[in-house]
């Protein structure tokens, strides 16, 4: 059976509003980037915080597969509704319009089927730290 | 078996000269064809052939301390001037590119000394730089200087300064060019005379081999990269055969390091070993695909504290594939160097991300 050993892990992040993809490292950073992603949107009410969660977190067979999936969804697949940075250059981010539904990223994760991943969390809340 | 990339159809198919794009770019004949009708078939005799390489050979061993050309500044009024009847030819381009002289400032001018000892400006760079109405003619030009080049140096240099650089040719033109070139002055480097049968393979494979520029870093079937020009025909063959039939392995673009296993293979002489061949083709499929190998190899060089190494990269493979099960002797693989074989058995031992591709293997038998 196979197991999945990677230290990295992709995650699916909701904001409320749109999606971003993106991946940690390690595994144990994942409530903490959770915290950071959390303060950066900065949601201005209580129910908008409420509707931040990780729509889902995949871990992989090896650290590889989590990098080749999150590669080919931001520069292949999704490329073209990420999101551009509030500067004159306009770079890409790793947020999506609001065109892309969590269906449309789940099917272009299914898609990539030379990487062995599997779902480790959905809707998934760390609790907040100050 | 399926021959070649169904992706490609008759109306992007670079290789088929129906095809639309290619008949708009007036490419009518393959590459094969080309091929068939070069030096070989055009009777030139052997002791003919023999003389035209010892020419060609000796004025490449002319050049100056091996080095085509020298940096020099030369005064503007020492540059040769275009004769009233040539100036009158280009007048018309002359002007207009007068207003295009800002972009003229600062380059190089390139200059082919002649036998007369006369500093020829080169072809296409007179109008604005040597005979410009703009310039002091004790004005210091930077030159490049070529001197004692063979024949048709400037010819060559025309093609390659004017064409190449403002039409956009790639390398798949430059081949195509060859082709045609190596009809009529045989280079005397028997790997320029395989290239139009290597060419040859990518066409019969479908596969492609393009210019290299970040556009084309990620194309299935396809590399940027000429160092596969130096791979032997045989082992492309193979290689290109392999790849061009596998439904996943043609989505990939392929890398130095693939054809640095298949060298391999075919130094321990398992270039027809189907074990070997699918036990590459698993390997690399897990790890996402041949462009992502390197990138894998190097991790595990990393966690050895050692640096990427094209030599070790293929080795690695095979160390990695016999633990995966692969019937491999690595006595072949490293030519009976026992340190060698020391050395890449402790690096994948030791290596986590070696390691997690040795028990993917065996949790895929489970």
């Amino acid at each position: 059976m196979m197991k999945y050993k990677s230290n990295y892990l992709l995650y699916v992040l909701d904001t409320g509003e749109n999606f971003k993809v993106g991946i940690v490292e390690n595994r144990a950073n994942l409530n903490k980037r959770f915290n950071s992603l959390y303060k950066q949107l900065a949601k201005p009410t209580e129910e908008a915080r409420a509707k931040i969660k990780f729509a889902r977190v995949y871990e992989g067979a090896v650290d590889r597969h989590i990098k080749t999936c999150e590669e080919n969804l931001l520069k292949k697949e999704l490329f073209e509704h990420r999101l551009p940075q509030a500067n004159p250059k306009g770079q890409p981010t790793e947020y999506f319009d609001s065109h892309i539904t969590l269906d449309m990223i789940v099917e272009a994760i299914d898609k990539q089927d030379l990487c062995k991943l599997n779902l480790l969390y959905t809707d998934y809340i760390p609790e907040y730290e100050n | 078996m399926t021959i070649g990339n169904p992706a490609f159809t008759s109306k992007n198919n670079p290789f088929d000269p129906k095809a639309e794009i290619n008949v708009e770019l007036g490419i009518h004949e393959t590459f094969l064809e080309l091929a068939e009708q070069s030096i070989h078939m055009i009777g030139i005799s052997d002791a003919q052939l023999k003389v035209l390489r010892a020419e060609y050979k000796k004025s490449k061993k002319n050049f100056l301390n091996g080095y085509p050309y020298t940096v020099e500044f030369i005064k503007r009024s020492d540059l040769s001037r275009k004769r009233p009847h040539q100036r009158a030819a280009v007048i018309e381009a002359q002007e207009k590119m007068l207003y295009n002289w800002n972009h003229n400032l600062n380059t190089p001018v390139y200059v082919n000394v002649d036998k007369e000892g006369n500093n020829n400006v080169m072809e296409g760079q007179q109008h604005t730089t040597v005979d410009s109405i703009l310039g002091d003619p004790d004005d210091m030009i930077y030159c490049i200087v070529y001197r004692d080049m063979p024949d048709h140096f400037e010819e060559e240099f025309f093609l390659n300064f004017n064409c190449d650089a403002r039409t956009g040719i790639t390398d798949y033109d430059h081949i195509r060019m060859m082709i045609f070139i190596e009809r009529k002055t045989p280079t005397g480097n028997s790997h320029y005379e395989e290239l139009e049968k290597k060419q040859g393979l990518f066409e019969q494979f479908n596969c492609r081999y393009l210019e290299n520029k970040n556009n084309n870093n990620d194309i299935a079937c396809a590399t940027s990269h000429s160092s596969i020009w130096k791979v032997k025909h045989n082992t492309l063959k193979e290689m290109l055969k392999f790849i061009s039939n596998d439904d996943k392995l043609r989505k990939n673009p392929m890398i130095q390091v693939t054809w640095g296993f298949w060298e391999l293979m075919a130094e321990c002489g398992w270039l027809r070993n189907e074990d070997v061949q699918n036990g590459w083709r698993d390997l690399v499929l897990d790890m996402t695909g041949q462009q992502h190998v390197k990138s894998e190899l190097t991790q595990m060089l990393k966690e050895n504290e050692r640096n990427w190494s094209p030599i070790k990269g293929p080795k690695l493979l095979m160390q990695i594939m016999k633990e995966r099960g692969v019937e491999i002797d690595m006595d072949i693989v490293c030519n009976d160097n026992g340190s060698l074989m020391r050395e890449l058995e402790l690096e994948v031992k030791t290596s986590e991300t070696a390691q997690n591709y040795v028990k993917m293997a065996q949790d895929d038998e489970v």
